[in-house]
Formats: structure tokens, C-alpha cells, sequence
């Protein structure tokens, strides 16, 4: 029963916050919409017997990508004239959410179609470090190894790009 | 070896020869030739190593082959190369099966080995031009395209071969492509041969189409060949009248005669190994391959021999009028190609592929040493700048008399005896007109050949410059001089008759493929045939002395011998003003009909071709809208498509 | 609670990324719905991991945030070069891809 109460109201901190995410005008308040979003999408990991995922989306997305969206905002020093001249943004942005409105009823259609059941009771130690660190470290080291080389490249490119000076 | 790695060779290493050659020719573009001529460049040397080293394996496989075939019994002189399946398409199988059996190896022998020679002299004729290693590298191709044709067991793989000589022919005849008469006349030789050539395709459709009812549909010679006999006769004549055509374009029969004088535009070698040795007897190949449809179709057989005839004569008219050295040996190949054609329509078919046989040999040593004499006039063709190189020339003289008297037929050089053999056979079938005309030609034949060798080497010069500056040709072109007279002076042994003592080598080594008891010539009454041959005999030494003595005298000209036969002499000079005729009757009516035809096809095709591409504007002009170069206009596309998947994902159920 | 709840949120934070990527103009917004997307499909992995309770669904999710901090790495050094470059975060004046 707690969990259902919790699983509702972490659902709709999650959806209200991306609504606010798309519609902030300033990217500051973007990201920190979107960090609100996170932190209640980490709960919803926990609630669904993923306490390491929920650990990792708090310390990776909010701790480090977002952190990053907002030091790179700040460090251009947007004003407001650098803003898009988002002029109709408030119909365009009511064109967009109608159509992610239909997006979401098909999904949501397609989603009611699928046959289900209440949860069976997780084994003990599930979605902990040792299962997950198991997972990743034995059975998909391989992909493991690829992402990290992409993360490599991905660095190494971003300062590279980053430090270059544009004439 | 084993036959079949025999065979492949002889196949693959004129066209491995040709790749290397080619790529020879590629590189050769870019390097400058040397200003002093008749000098071989590095890779010159390279490339005339490569594509003399093609055709001699392929020779000396062929000749291994062939004695290999003796010492076997004759049933069994039969070999196949399987290359697996070219297509398939519903009736339509088509085979890379390429067969050797004594009379492809017959043609295999005369292509490689005459090619050799030719591919040799063609080393000293060629030096120092800048196309060098493109020349060899065509030449390579051509005998490779050749062997394909000799050897395909399918009639579409022939074929196959019968364009692939026919576009090394235009290559070569236009070799010299910045003079534009050359590249003409290789256009003229492309254009003319395509004409033949539909009809060798009508007739191929016509056997195909007709043989399918009986589940036989296939082009496979072999398979045609055992079943031929279900056709109705007027089918098997229209299909074997259609074949004919096709042959009657390679062939140079009248009146798809014209392309092969003209051909004369490309190197001498060119004119000696394709328009004389090999490719123009492929439609003498082709027809005696098809020997059961013609045994089964008279009338087309008739046909064939009458065309021969009337060919025969008219070309050796003409021969015998021409002031060109290159262009009399060219129409005398007309005239021989049509006495095989004319031996054929007799059903003597072994006695026709054997005058093939001798003539590679002979005419092959014609034209080579006419080119040593060109070579020596540094390019001099016409006969009125000639006379009195028989002192100068103490190698090409003697081939260039050997080589006239065997196309003469004077005993015993191996014309003599192909020739007689031919003659003999149209008596015996019983056609006498073919035979009248077939000694008359004879006559004219030893005529012409005569007044040539009176021309070119005897009496004074006609041009005391070029000739005092005349010089025999290198070791490379004089080689095969030798080597071609000796197989011009013995290629008669093996045929020579049983009434002067000889055996019929020939004959019997064909007979296990064309039926012995429907060649004429073997079972001929003995004194007839001796006074046959005598008469032949008489015709010939009569005309040779006319010839030369007509023209060997001081001061004689290159015109009418008789002043009263100018008008005449003038008309036949122009080939019977049959390119005229061609030219009144089928050219311009043509070109009229486009002309008048164009504007109507122009506002057709114009409009509707217009149209389209005005409608691919239109469309692309729209679609250039939504091109907005908007990432988020993209995004919006790619949304729209991700709600209309899901929407039918969810219509359908998910199934 | 069953399979339907999480999957309804993680349909929902989607559509809403979707519908904010092509509404809005400004560079970072656009950033942040792509991060929106990537975290409902997570939400997805880690339902049905918990509906099968197999572990693999976690392992997918750690590889994405991986590779959504490579992403956001190479974006935001390419924000940072347009900027420099044309002083402005509006997307619709790098109109070049119509070129």
C-alpha cells in the first residue's frame, strides 16, 4: 500500500517536472527541472528493486551530467538575447505536447495490451551490486568494454573539439 | 597434361596474355615513343614477349592435343572443358561447355597456330608505334574471342565468341582511329557484320522456339544436331537460310561483301590473321558445325552454294582490276570464301573446311608478305609505285610467288589441291553450272595472283627512288614468312588425291563429324576426277601466264590491259558498283525514312521524355521544401512516422 | 502494482521528451529531451527486468547512462563551439544541412 502511495506520487513529480523541464524558457530553469525528474525517477528505481540503478541515476545523471548541462550554461554566460526567439513557443509548444499527447494514448493502448500480473516477490539481493556487478562484469564484459572505449573517444573528442578556436 | 587442362590452356592463355597486355597498354599511354622509328620501347619488349608467349602455349597445346587425339581411336577424339552454368532462365539453360573434337581442332590449329606466326611478324611490323602494347593487347583478344567460338558447344556462347571477334575486328581495322577513313571503315565493318547478325540471331530464336514443343529447347549444337531431323523441312530451311546470313556478313558474301575490302584500313597483320585466316572463315565453321540442319534443309544448301558462286566470280573480277596490293588480296579472299561456301552448298563439307585449312596457311603468307613489301616501301600500298623489288627482296619475293601460285592453285601447293577437291565435289554433286564457274574463277584467280607478282616484283621499277631504298624486313617478320610458305607448300599432303598417289588424311580425320557417306568427293569415279583436274590445271597455268606475262613487260600499266575494255574494266574496278547500288537501294532510303520519321519520333519521344523529366523537376522542386535543414523539422518527420507505426501497430493488434 | 503503472510513466516522460524536442528552439532544451527519452526508455529496461526478474534490464540501463554521458560530453563541447561561433543557442540559424 505504501508503495503503491509512493509509486503515484513519485510518478507525477517525475511527469510535472518534465512538463516544467519543456516549457522553462531559460535553460537554467530546464535543468533544474530535469534534475527533479531524476532524483523522483531514482525513487521509482528503488520502488521497482533496482537500489543500485537508483544509487547510480542519482550520483551519474544528477551528480555528474546534469551538473555538467548547468556548469556549461553558466560558463557561457547566457543572457537573455542569446535566447531562441522562441516567439510562438507557447503554441508550438501546444502543437508538440497534442502530438506527444496521441504518441502517448497509442502507447499507452499498446501498453494495455500487454497482459499482466502483479510482481512476484523479488529473490533476496536482487538488482544489488553483487547480481548487477555479476551482469556486467561476466556476462557482458564485452559491451561493457565497448562503452567504456566509447567513452574514451567521446572525452578525448569533446576536449578536442572544445579547446579548438574558431576564426 | 590431361586433354581438358590441354584445352584450358589453349583457351586461357591468349586471354591471360590479353589481360596483361592490356594492362601493359594502359601504362604504355603515358610513356613518350621514341622520335626514330622501328624502336621497341622496355615495355614494348615486355608487352611483344607476353602476347607472342599466349598464343605459341596455346599452339603447343593445341598440338599436343592433336597427337594426343591420333593415338586415340576416333570415336573417342573428344574433349570437354565444363565451366559450370552461364544462366537459366525457364527453358533457357546455358552451359560454359567448351568441347575440342576433330573439326574444332582444325580451326583451334589454324587460329594458333597461323595467329603465333602472325603475332610474331606482327612484333617487327608494329615496332615503334605508340599503340604498341593496345595492338597486341587486341590482337591477344581477337584469338581468344576466336578459340571461344571454335570451341562452344553452345550456340550462345558461339555467339558470344562470333561478337567478341567481330569487336576486336572493328578495334583493329580502326587501330589507326585518328585517320578518319580508317575509323570508317571499321565502323563500315561493325554496321555491315550487325546486319548478318541479326540474322544469326532470328535463326538462333527460329531453332530454339521451333525445338521447344518437343522439350528439346536448347541451343546446344550437340543436342540440335541429334534432333534436328523432328523439324519440318521449310522450318529447318528458314532457321538454316537465317544462320547463313549471320555467316554471309562474317563471311564477306555478296552482297554483305563490302566491309572486308575496306577493312584493308587496319595493320597488315590485322588483315592477314582476321580478314583473311580466321575470323572470316568463322561463318564457314559455323555453317559446317550445323551440318545435320543443312543436310536436312537442300534447298538452304543450295542456297549456300549459289551465293558462294555468284561470290567466287564477282570478287575475283574485281580482284583482278584492283590497283591496290592490299585491296586485291582482300577481294581474293572473297572469292576463296566463297569456293568454301560454294564446296559446302556441294555437301562436300570436309573438302570446304580443308580449303579453310590450306587457305589460312597461303593467304596468311599473301598478306604477310605483301605487308614485308609495304614495310619495305615504308608504307607504299599502290601497285603503280611498284615493280622490280624481285632482286631487293631475297625473303619476301619468293613467299610472295609461293604465296600466289598456292592461291592460284598451280600444283602442287596446297591450293592446288583444296581447290581441286572443291571443284571435284561440285561435278560430282552434280551441279555443272557451279562447277563452270567455279574453273572460270580459277582462271581469274591465276590471273589476278599472277599480275600482282608481275606488278610488285617484276620489271623495272615504277619508282626508281622507293625502290632503291627498299630493305628486307627483320628476323621477326621474315621468320614467319618461312614458316607459312612451308605449311603453304605441304598443308596439300594431307589431302592429296588417291589418283596421283596420295591419301586422304583430311577427309578421314573429319569423318567421325561430318557423315562419310554424304561427302561426294570420296566415292568419285577415278577418271573423271583425273580429267577434271587436268582441266582445272590447264584453266590455271593459262590464266597465270596471261596474268604475268600481260604485266611483266616494260612500262605496263595498272589499268585495262586492252584499251577497249576500259568502260568495263572501270565498272568492275568499283566492285560492280554494288556499295552504290547498297547505297541507292538501302542506305538512302533509310536515311530518308529517319529524316522523315524524325520530326514526328522527335515530338513523341521529345514530348513524352520532356515531360517526364519537367514532372522528376516538379516533384523534386516540391520536395525541396520540406528540406528545411532543420534538425527539429526532421525530428517532427521522424515523430510523425513514430506515431503512424505505433497507431498501426496498435490497429493491427500487434500481430 | 503491476507491469501497466511504470510503463504508463515511462510512455508519458517520453511523449513529453518527443513533444518538447520538436517544440523547442534552444539548444539546451533540446539536450535535456533527448536525456528525457533516454531516461523513460531506463524506466522500461528496469520494469520488465523487475516483471522477469532477470538482471540484464539493470545492465542495459548502466551501458545507456553511459553512453547518455558520452553524449552530453561531445553535445556540449559542440554547443560550446556554435556559440563561440555564432553567438547564439537558437537551432534554427545552423541551418547548414540544407546545403
Amino acid at each position: 500500500m505504501l508503495d503503491a502511495i509512493l509509486f503515484a506520487v513519485l510518478s507525477a513529480v517525475a511527469v510535472a517536472g518534465a512538463l516544467a523541464m519543456v516549457s522553462r524558457r531559460h535553460p537554467l530553469g530546464s535543468a533544474l527541472a530535469l534534475i527533479v525528474v531524476m532524483i523522483a525517477l531514482a525513487g521509482l528505481y528503488a520502488l521497482l528493486a533496482a537500489p543500485l540503478v537508483a544509487i547510480l541515476q542519482i550520483l551519474v545523471y544528477g551528480g555528474a551530467i546534469l551538473a555538467l548541462i548547468v556548469f556549461v550554461i553558466m560558463l557561457l554566460n547566457v543572457r537573455e538575447e542569446d535566447l531562441a526567439h522562441e516567439d510562438g513557443l507557447r503554441g508550438r509548444l501546444g502543437m508538440g505536447l497534442t502530438v506527444a499527447g496521441l504518441l502517448f494514448m497509442g502507447l499507452a493502448a499498446g501498453i494495455h495490451a500487454i497482459p499482466a500480473d502483479p510482481f512476484a516477490p523479488p529473490p533476496p539481493g536482487f538488482g544489488g551490486i553483487v547480481a548487477v556487478g555479476r551482469g556486467l562484469f561476466r556476462d557482458y564484459a564485452v559491451p561493457f568494454e565497448v562503452v567504456s572505449l566509447l567513452l574514451t573517444v567521446a572525452v578525448v573528442s569533446a576536449v578536442g573539439m572544445a579547446k579548438r578556436r574558431l576564426d | 597434361m590431361s586433354h581438358v587442362a590441354l584445352l584450358a590452356w589453349i583457351l586461357f592463355a591468349p586471354l591471360a596474355a590479353a589481360a596483361l597486355n592490356g594492362l601493359l597498354a594502359l601504362r604504355s599511354a603515358r610513356v613518350p615513343v621514341p622520335v626514330e622509328g622501328h624502336h621497341l620501347r622496355p615495355m614494348d619488349r615486355l608487352a611483344a614477349g607476353i602476347g607472342v608467349a599466349g598464343p605459341l602455349a596455346a599452339a603447343v597445346a593445341a598440338w599436343s592435343l592433336g597427337f594426343a587425339f591420333l593415338a586415340r581411336d576416333r570415336s573417342l577424339r573428344l574433349t570437354e572443358l565444363d565451366l559450370g552454368t552461364w544462366f537459366s532462365m525457364g527453358q533457357a539453360h546455358v552451359t560454359w561447355l567448351f568441347r575440342v573434337d576433330p573439326l574444332s581442332l582444325v580451326m583451334v590449329l589454324v587460329v594458333t597456330t597461323v595467329g603465333t606466326l602472325i603475332h610474331l611478324y606482327s612484333v617487327g611490323y608494329m615496332a615503334g608505334d605508340a599503340g604498341f602494347p593496345r595492338f597486341l593487347t587486341w590482337l591477344n583478344l581477337f584469338t581468344f574471342a576466336m578459340l571461344v567460338l571454335v570451341t562452344a558447344r553452345d550456340l550462345v556462347v558461339l555467339f558470344l565468341g562470333w561478337e567478341g571477334v567481330g569487336v576486336c575486328s572493328y578495334l583493329l581495322i580502326g587501330y589507326w582511329f585518328s585517320d578518319a577513313a580508317k575509323a570508317a571503315a571499321g565502323l563500315k565493318a561493325f554496321v555491315v557484320n550487325r546486319i548478318g547478325d541479326l540474322g544469326l540471331l532470328l535463326g538462333m530464336f527460329l531453332l530454339f522456339w521451333s525445338m521447344a514443343p518437343g522439350g528439346q529447347a536448347s541451343l546446344d549444337i550437340d543436342l540440335l544436331s541429334a534432333h534436328v531431323t523432328k523439324l519440318s523441312v521449310p522450318l529447318a530451311t528458314a532457321a538454316a537460310v537465317l544462320l547463313f546470313v549471320g555467316a554471309m556478313g562474317k563471311s564477306a558474301q555478296v552482297p554483305l561483301h563490302i566491309w572486308l575490302p575496306d577493312a584493308m584500313a587496319g595493320p597488315t597483320p590485322v588483315s592477314a590473321l582476321i580478314h583473311a585466316a580466321t575470323m572470316v572463315t568463322a561463318g564457314v565453321y559455323m555453317v559446317a558445325r550445323m551440318h545435320p540442319l543443312y543436310h536436312h534443309a537442300p534447298a538452304a544448301l543450295a542456297f549456300i552454294g549459289s551465293l558462294g558462286a555468284l561470290t567466287a566470280l564477282v570478287a575475283a573480277t574485281v580482284a583482278c582490276t584492283q590497283t591496290n596490293i592490299k585491296r586485291v588480296i582482300a577481294w581474293s579472299t572473297v572469292s576463296q570464301l566463297g569456293y568454301m561456301f560454294m564446296g559446302l552448298g556441294a555437301g562436300a563439307f570436309s573438302a570446304g573446311i580443308y580449303h579453310l585449312f590450306t587457305h589460312a596457311f597461303f593467304k596468311a603468307l599473301f598478306f604477310l608478305s605483301a605487308g614485308a613489301v609495304i614495310h619495305a616501301l615504308h608504307g607504299e600500298e599502290e601497285l603503280g609505285r611498284m615493280g622490280g623489288l624481285w632482286s631487293k627482296l631475297r625473303v619476301t619475293g619468293p613467299a610472295f610467288v609461293l604465296a600466289a601460285a598456292a592461291n592460284a592453285g598451280l600444283p602442287p601447293l596446297s591450293g592446288f589441291v583444296s581447290k581441286d577437291a572443291i571443284l571435284v565435289a561440285t561435278w560430282n554433286a552434280h551441279h555443272p553450272v557451279w562447277f563452270a564457274v567455279g574453273l572460270l574463277t580459277a582462271g581469274l584467280t591465276a590471273f589476278y595472283s599472277f599480275r600482282l607478282v608481275a606488278l610488285v616484283l617484276a620489271g623495272p621499277p615504277r619508282d626508281a627512288h622507293l625502290a632503291e631504298h627498299a630493305h628486307e624486313a627483320g628476323w621477326a617478320m621474315t621468320l614467319p614468312l618461312v614458316l607459312l610458305a612451308v605449311g603453304a607448300v605441304g598443308a596439300g599432303v594431307l589431302e592429296w588425291p588417291h589418283e596421283l598417289g596420295g591419301t586422304l588424311w583430311f577427309s578421314a580425320w573429319l569423318e567421325p563429324v561430318f557423315y562419310p557417306s554424304l561427302d561426294h568427293g570420296v566415292h568419285a569415279n577415278a577418271v573423271v576426277d583425273i580429267i577434271l583436274t587436268v582441266g582445272s590445271v590447264a584453266v590455271v597455268a593459262t590464266g597465270a601466264a596471261i596474268g604475268f606475262s600481260l604485266h611483266a613487260r616494260d612500262g605496263a600499266s595498272t589499268g585495262a590491259p586492252l584499251t577497249g575494255l576500259q568502260g568495263l574494266w572501270a565498272t568492275v574496278k568499283r566492285g560492280w558498283h554494288v556499295d552504290e547500288v547498297l547505297e541507292r537501294v538501302v542506305v538512302r532510303p533509310v536515311v530518308f525514312s529517319s529524316r522523315a520519321a524524325a520530326p514526328f519520333l522527335d515530338f513523341l519521344l521529345g514530348w513524352g521524355a520532356r515531360g517526364f523529366v519537367q514532372g522528376l523537376a516538379l516533384a523534386g522542386r516540391g520536395l525541396a521544401v520540406a528540406q528545411s535543414g532543420l534538425a527539429r523539422h526532421y525530428a517532427m518527420v521522424m515523430l510523425g512516422g513514430l506515431v503512424a507505426l505505433v497507431a498501426w501497430a496498435v490497429l493491427s493488434g500487434g500481430r | 502494482m503491476a507491469l501497466h503503472a511504470p510503463l504508463l510513466v515511462a510512455a508519458a516522460l517520453f511523449s513529453i521528451g518527443v513533444g518538447g524536442f520538436v517544440a523547442r528552439r534552444n539548444v539546451f532544451a533540446l539536450l535535456m529531451c533527448i536525456e528525457l527519452m533516454l531516461n523513460a526508455v531506463n524506466l522500461v529496461f528496469v520494469t520488465f527486468s523487475r516483471q522477469w526478474l532477470s538482471v540484464e534490464g539493470h545492465v542495459t540501463v548502466l551501458l545507456v547512462v553511459a553512453l547518455a554521458a558520452a553524449e552530453a560530453a561531445v553535445a556540449l563541447a559542440i554547443v560550446i563551439m556554435l556559440f563561440r561561433h555564432r553567438e547564439t543557442l537558437d537551432v534554427d540559424v545552423f541551418a547548414s544541412m540544407k546545403e
